[in-house]
């Protein structure tokens, strides 16, 4: 017992979190499955309306045929392209004016006050705005969109500019470094970590975006299929949109933070607890 | 006291005297405060640094070392003064300085090795050789084996070891250190301090070193140079003949030291109390 013990100290030392991350994983599954399983008894007991609620099985038959008419590629590509659309714009768009008004003071002081003014007002009181200016088609969704997420990019940017460590960019300085060296070699790298944040807050906007967008007025897109299907009351093909988007936004995230720890791989992991303790 | 140092100096580095490599020249600086009103830092700086010497500053907390270096090193512009180096006036940033400060001034998000390499690469030195400067630089300095660390996985005393193999890297004629161990622990501090003392030894490049404490001072330095509480002037300047090659274990208890130690502290004290009287009024 002590020897294996003692030859194992390496070991013992990661083990426990990788042991404690299955036993969380197990635990997720059997809540999930329980749930789903109470979802389908209750419904088929019809001590709960399946009318209001569907059911689990009526879901995945649902989804079955959304998938083998072709309406779901077809209505997923259009969401997905008009949130993509709206991200990279609004990531660019908001990368660029934060840097701008981060590096340059008048333009910063002028414009910081306006752009804090209107992100207070709501972003979906304007969708019906956007629809009129720009159409019911994709134009609309991806503007509303593309300004959710610059927002949410440009302040991230913006204050990751105002940030920046002052020390390190004196010692570059003295190096010998250039303005345009201070911005590539200090700057830009240190603002990564902010950028990277309101990306992600972004992807989760770019997508609020387009749906909402396509509540407002549109004739294709999930959001437009949720708006249809809840008005004649197919309550199946509501869960099913709505699984979809689930689904997306899982491998949104995953994504994300895929990128994030590779970029950040200098930073020391504590956002993401035991998975990356080890680098 | 003068005549003392006077004294000291033609036994201890009679040669010198006449190479004088970097010149602070009748410096005076005011900052201006919150209230418009101007607060004199400095006045009338007059000292020379020799080739090849090291140089300590010492003074109470808060009596301007720190702006004393901004300015020698180009970082900060006096309210009036020369700074000539080898006889030529410097204006800005000179890369025939090297500076290492007191905060930890690594990119957090490159390598130990790409840290060591910043400057080359600001330099536009090519990769291949930037790497191999680098790597030896690394290799001298006993961080073998740590290239592909980021900081955060360093110690602090590694960290420092870095910033300054950093510095090296660019080759400068003069290194100014703004208390670069302040932060850290004694014992790492001592650890560090022999390694100044061996590169030194091994490189002799001319070193002004800034610090509040006085062991640190005796320890490393040729000379020291006690400045004054606020606006500060140069109070006194003491000679170390210490034997060299030194290290901080053994000069610690040797009984010159014990005498420098008491002799320059009585300078220094009535220092520290004035600039404590100035803190304590406000």
């Amino acid at each position: 017992m002590m020897t294996s013990k003692r030859q194992s100290i390496s070991e013992t030392v990661k083990d426990p979190a990788k042991h404690q991350n299955l036993k969380y994983h197990v635990v997720r599954a059997l809540i999930i499955l329980m749930f789903l399983g109470a979802w389908e008894l209750f419904t088929r007991s019809g001590l709960i309306d399946p009318f209001y609620v569907s059911s689990p099985s009526q879901v995945i038959n649902d989804f079955r045929e959304f998938y083998q008419s072709g309406a779901l590629v077809k209505h997923t590509g259009v969401t997905l392209f008009e949130a993509f659309s709206g991200l990279v714009i609004g990531v660019i768009v908001g990368i660029l004016s934060g840097f701008l008004l981060g590096r340059v003071q008048t333009l910063g002081a002028v414009f910081e006050p306006i752009i804090t003014a209107l992100y207070g007002i709501p972003k979906l009181a304007l969708a019906p705005v956007f629809v009129l200016w720009f159409g019911l088609g994709l134009e609309s969704k991806v503007f509303l969109s593309g300004l959710m997420v610059f927002y949410l990019v440009f302040f991230s940017t913006y204050g990751g500019i105002k940030s920046v460590d002052r020390n390190l960019i004196a010692s570059v300085r003295l190096l010998g470094a250039t303005d345009l060296q201070v911005m590539t070699k200090v700057v830009l790298p240190s603002t990564v970590p902010w950028i990277l944040s309101g990306v992600r807050g972004g992807v989760g906007a770019s997508l609020i975006g387009a749906i909402v967008g396509e509540y407002m007025g549109a004739s294709s897109g999930l959001g437009w299929m949720l708006a249809y299907a809840s008005s004649f009351f197919e309550i199946s093909r509501v869960m099913s949109c709505i699984l979809l988007l689930l689904l997306i936004g899982i491998f949104f995230n995953y994504s994300l933070k895929y990128t994030e720890t590779r970029l950040l791989r200098w930073r020391p992991a504590v956002e993401y607890g035991s998975e990356n303790a080890g680098r | 006291m003068n005549q003392v140092a006077s004294i000291l100096r033609t036994a201890a580095q009679p040669e010198c005297e006449d190479k004088a490599k970097f010149i602070v020249d009748n410096i005076s600086h005011c900052f201006t405060n919150s209230k418009m009103m101007s607060v004199p830092v400095l006045s009338n700086i007059q000292l020379s640094v020799h080739e090849q010497e090291f140089l300590a500053i010492v003074g109470p907390s808060g009596c301007g070392k720190s702006t004393l270096l901004n300015i020698m090193s180009g970082l900060l512009k006096p309210s009036s003064g020369r700074i000539p180096l080898d006889g030529e006036q410097l204006s800005g940033i000179s890369s025939r300085i090297g500076y290492i400060s007191q905060s930890d001034s690594l990119m957090p998000w490159r390598t130990a090795l790409a840290n060591v390499e910043l400057g080359l690469e600001i330099r536009g030195i090519p990769k291949s050789r930037r790497r191999k400067i680098a790597l030896d630089l690394m290799q001298q300095a006993d961080l073998a084996g740590f290239e592909k660390s980021y900081p955060f996985e360093l110690s602090g005393g590694m960290r420092k070891r870095v910033d300054i193999i950093k510095v090296l890297a660019l080759d400068p004629e003069i290194i100014f250190m703004d208390e670069p161990f302040a932060a850290l622990d004694v014992f790492t501090r001592e650890m560090l301090q022999d390694y100044i003392l061996s590169l030194w030894q091994a490189t002799r490049k001319t070193i002004v070193f800034i610090t509040h404490d006085l062991n640190e001072a005796i320890t490393l330095a040729d000379r020291i140079i006690i400045l004054t509480s606020r606006p500060s002037s140069i109070k006194a300047e003491h000679w170390i003949p210490l034997p060299r090659p030194r290290s901080s274990f053994e000069t610690r208890y040797d009984p010159e030291f014990v005498s420098l130690h008491k002799r320059i502290w009585t300078d220094l004290q009535a220092e520290v109390e004035a600039e404590k009287g100035i803190n304590d009024d406000k």
